[in-house]
């Protein structure tokens, strides 16, 4: 899949349009990332205060309150899961963010590949994300279909 | 038109490497709006499919009428309308950058970065929908 040839002998022109609307996604793209971060650790606090609540509404030795700690304990992995989803994408919209307003500030041609390089990473493990979300959505589907 | 860009001292230069990964960002986002937009397609399937059990599973945690089915409906329709925005800006932004590069036309790289900011503005509407839910979950 990966293919690290040169497409051309000859660079293709960043002109000061190219340069204003890139340093405008860059910049939204760092805002995504930001707001990235405060959800994942939103996510997972969240899953910690609902960790807290649920497995300690019961006392200890309670036939019920052990299996709703198991439930807590699912609901607790599950959040760490998609927080750390989370904060990994933000790490590669950051990437690529910091290293493509560099490349432009500073004209540095090796900071602007290394953006471009995260962005695609993110984009790349994105992909993986949903596709693994898809087939959780099919697995829900069949087991609400054979109900 | 011109497809080929006059380049100065001082405009930056896409080199090879760097169109290599613009090549690759573009055939990923391409697949990826592909993949969101089946995503979409089995959300919509799934909620026709199981609409009454999931109309019965809010009515048993909130009272729905008839009004309020409908503005759960309504809210659900206005999602999935962003979400195509966003998986046509996705799309645009993949095939700009790809036309830029096959004919190095700057104007059309630049219609590339133009729609992949759109794509993070809505990325941002999500996110910050996103935070408010969780707000709402903790307090």
């Amino acid at each position: 899949m990966e293919n690290e040839q040169p497409l051309s002998l000859f660079g293709l022109s960043i002109d000061e349009e190219n340069k204003g609307t890139l340093r405008s996604a860059s910049q939204w793209g760092k805002v995504l990332a930001v707001l990235g971060f405060v959800l994942g650790a939103m996510v997972i606090l969240l899953g910690i205060i609902m960790y807290n609540k649920i497995a300690g509404s019961y006392g200890p030795g309670d036939y019920a309150a052990r299996s709703l700690k198991t439930i807590a304990l699912r609901y607790l992995v599950i959040s760490v899961l998609f927080g750390g989803v989370f904060i990994t994408g933000a790490i590669f919209t950051l990437n690529f963010s910091n290293r493509v307003i560099t490349a432009l500030n500073t004209h540095d041609q090796y900071s602007l590949n290394s953006g471009l390089s995260a962005i695609k990473s993110g984009i790349i493990f994105w992909t993986i994300m949903f596709v693994l979300f898809i087939l959780l959505l099919v697995l829900a589907f069949i087991g609400i279909a054979s109900i | 038109m011109e497809p080929n860009q006059s380049s100065s001292l001082f405009e930056m230069q896409a080199d090879g490497l760097a169109q290599s990964r613009l090549n690759s960002i573009s055939k990923w986002s391409k697949f990826i709006a592909i993949v969101v937009l089946i995503m979409v397609i089995i959300t919509a399937i799934f909620l026709f499919v199981a609409k009454d059990q999931i109309i019965e599973a809010f009515s048993s945690m909130v009272a729905l009428d008839n009004r309020a089915t409908g503005v759960l409906i309504g809210i659900i329709v206005v999602v999935m309308g962003l979400v195509i925005i966003w998986i046509v800006a996705l799309f645009r932004a993949a095939t700009f950058i790809k036309q830029g590069l096959l004919s190095k036309n700057s104007d059309r790289l630049a219609e590339g970065f133009k729609a992949m900011r759109i794509f993070f503005v809505i990325s941002v509407v999500f996110s910050v929908l996103s935070i408010l839910s969780a707000l709402t979950s903790m307090f």
